[in-house]
């Protein structure tokens, strides 16, 4: 098989199912999703505690399961793709449709997804309804074979750049990976300079949006990274929506 | 008699050589397994039995001792039936071969035919890594474990054919990887072409995708969220064999 795994377990998944595990432990589907694509759909519907125990593979890439028996790890390096509604109705911030949950149980479905695994995740972004033109427009927009090549492409410079780091993405890169290949240009300097003064950038978040910033350059074939790049991958921090 | 088989566990993604013994002697008349196997390896005692006497040999008349070492290993599952076959019908003189060199692993049916063993890809590279020569595995699984380079790899599809490659009657050619024919579910996925609208999303999923980043995507019910995530594997590029051999090794032991 060549083509990449895509999972996407069900919220009623258990934690020794999501993770890995069982007295004889075997592997979970992150680690079905190793090199490919986990998809959570619905995510605020996932138990608490199961989203939590993601942390580990996000930052180590691997799964550690201990026994009486003996630890085993299994490679978890997958990337994450998420979705949620907005609120337990679906139409907050929707513009047509009148949303019918109070402010607390806005807060109380969007709390779901702890602030940690928030910080975790590099893009945020909104899809809201599609209107009736573009529906019923012919259309057609790109095609998936050419933003593969696009991808393909990126992730070629990513794995020769990242080489003697032993990493094959940029997603993958640590703090000291990202002060040796993210390097601005003098408007990208500036821009992320207001960034980080006037967002309140975090240093997690300022990393994240570097990271983006270095592969939206890197779609586009560029070393270094501009003020455009860096304008884009702000785009994609997260916002709060209520309360 | 005693004869000596090899097998493999498989502890996470590696694999654990097995030396299974057997030994045939005076005494009532069984088959005893010992060396902490599981409910599944217990019960091998009668899928071996009934399989060796439906394949045309016979079960010794004594006491048959088996002992999988390591003995403080747990071994769970079925795939020491084909192994502690072949160990009863060496050590009872129905078969003559020297086996220090091969692995073989294996579940069997009471026709005697051999089924699918889950964590080939690990067991087998394990074998290569300890310099033995050959590898007999499930007829189905040959494909997979011949991913693994510098051993042969015998496709064993009954027990009677085994013995009969073994005896030199009628032997088993290596397996040789033919031209793979690639089964694509890309294809049956939706195209991002086909997705009307949303184009800010499906840019920032082409950036996801081109830096393995995670995504979240929040929107009302029925704006397509779903959709434009199922399209992804459309816009990842293939995996390079590395990658490829890793995520197999996952899904063989998963048995998937």
């Amino acid at each position: 098989m060549r083509e990449r795994p895509f999972r996407s377990p069900h919220h009623g998944t258990s934690n020794a199912g999501l993770i890995g595990g069982g007295s004889w432990p075997r592997p979970g589907e992150v680690s079905l999703a190793h090199r490919g694509v986990l998809f959570l759909d619905e995510l605020p519907e996932f138990a608490a505690n199961t989203l939590e125990m993601l942390r580990q593979p996000f930052e180590d890439r691997q799964v550690t399961v201990a026994r009486v028996s003996g630890t085993v790890t299994f490679p978890a390096s997958f990337m994450l793709i998420g979705s949620m509604n907005p609120c337990p109705c679906g139409f907050f911030s929707d513009p047509v449709r009148e949303c019918r949950c109070g402010a607390s149980a806005v807060h109380r479905y969007q709390k779901k997804i702890s602030g940690p695994l928030i910080d975790r995740i590099d893009i945020h972004v909104e899809v809201p309804r599609v209107e009736y033109e573009k529906l019923s427009s012919s259309r057609t927009g790109i095609t998936s074979s050419v933003i593969r090549g696009r991808v393909s492409a990126a992730r070629e410079r990513q794995a020769i750049r990242l080489q003697g780091a032993s990493m094959l993405t940029n997603a993958d890169m640590g703090p000291r990976e990202l002060t040796e290949f993210g390097k601005l240009d003098t408007s990208g300097e500036h821009m992320m300079k207001a960034a980080v003064n006037q967002l309140h950038l975090s240093p997690r978040r300022y990393h994240r949006v570097l990271k983006l910033a270095r592969t939206i350059a890197d779609l586009e074939g560029l070393d270094d990274i501009q003020a455009a790049h860096v304008a884009e991958a702000l785009q994609y921090r997260p916002r709060q929506m209520a309360g | 008699m005693l004869a000596k088989v090899l097998s493999c566990a498989v502890v996470g993604l590696d694999g654990v050589l097995v030396e299974e013994e057997v030994d045939v002697g005076q005494g009532l008349p069984g088959i005893f397994v010992v060396g902490l196997p599981d409910a599944a390896v217990q019960e091998s005692r009668e899928r071996v039995r009934s399989a060796i006497r439906n394949s045309g040999g016979r079960v010794p008349l004594g006491k048959v001792t088996v002992n999988l070492a390591p003995a403080d290993l747990k071994k769970a599952g079925p795939t020491y039936d084909l192994p502690i076959a072949l160990g009863v019908l060496l050590a009872s003189r129905q078969v003559y071969a020297d086996m220090s060199d091969a692995l073989v692993v294996g579940e069997l049916s009471l026709d005697g035919i051999v089924r699918h063993a889950p964590g080939i890809i690990s067991m087998v590279s394990l074998a290569a890594q300890k310099g033995l020569e050959r590898a007999f595995v499930p007829a189905g699984d040959a494909p997979e474990a011949a991913l693994i380079q510098g051993l042969k790899v015998y496709p064993v599809r009954t027990l009677a054919d085994l013995v009969n490659h073994l005896n030199g009657e009628l032997p088993i050619e290596p397996f040789e990887p033919g031209p793979s024919e690639e089964s694509s579910y890309i294809s049956d996925l939706t195209d991002f072409s086909e997705i009307r609208g949303q184009e800010h999303v499906k840019r920032a999923l082409e950036i996801a995708a081109a830096g393995a980043h995670n995504a979240l995507m929040s929107g009302p019910p029925g704006s397509g969220k779903t959709m434009l995530a199922r399209a992804m594997p459309t816009i990842l590029p293939e995996m390079t064999i590395q990658e490829a051999l890793e995520v197999t090794k996952i899904y063989s032991v998963r048995g998937l």
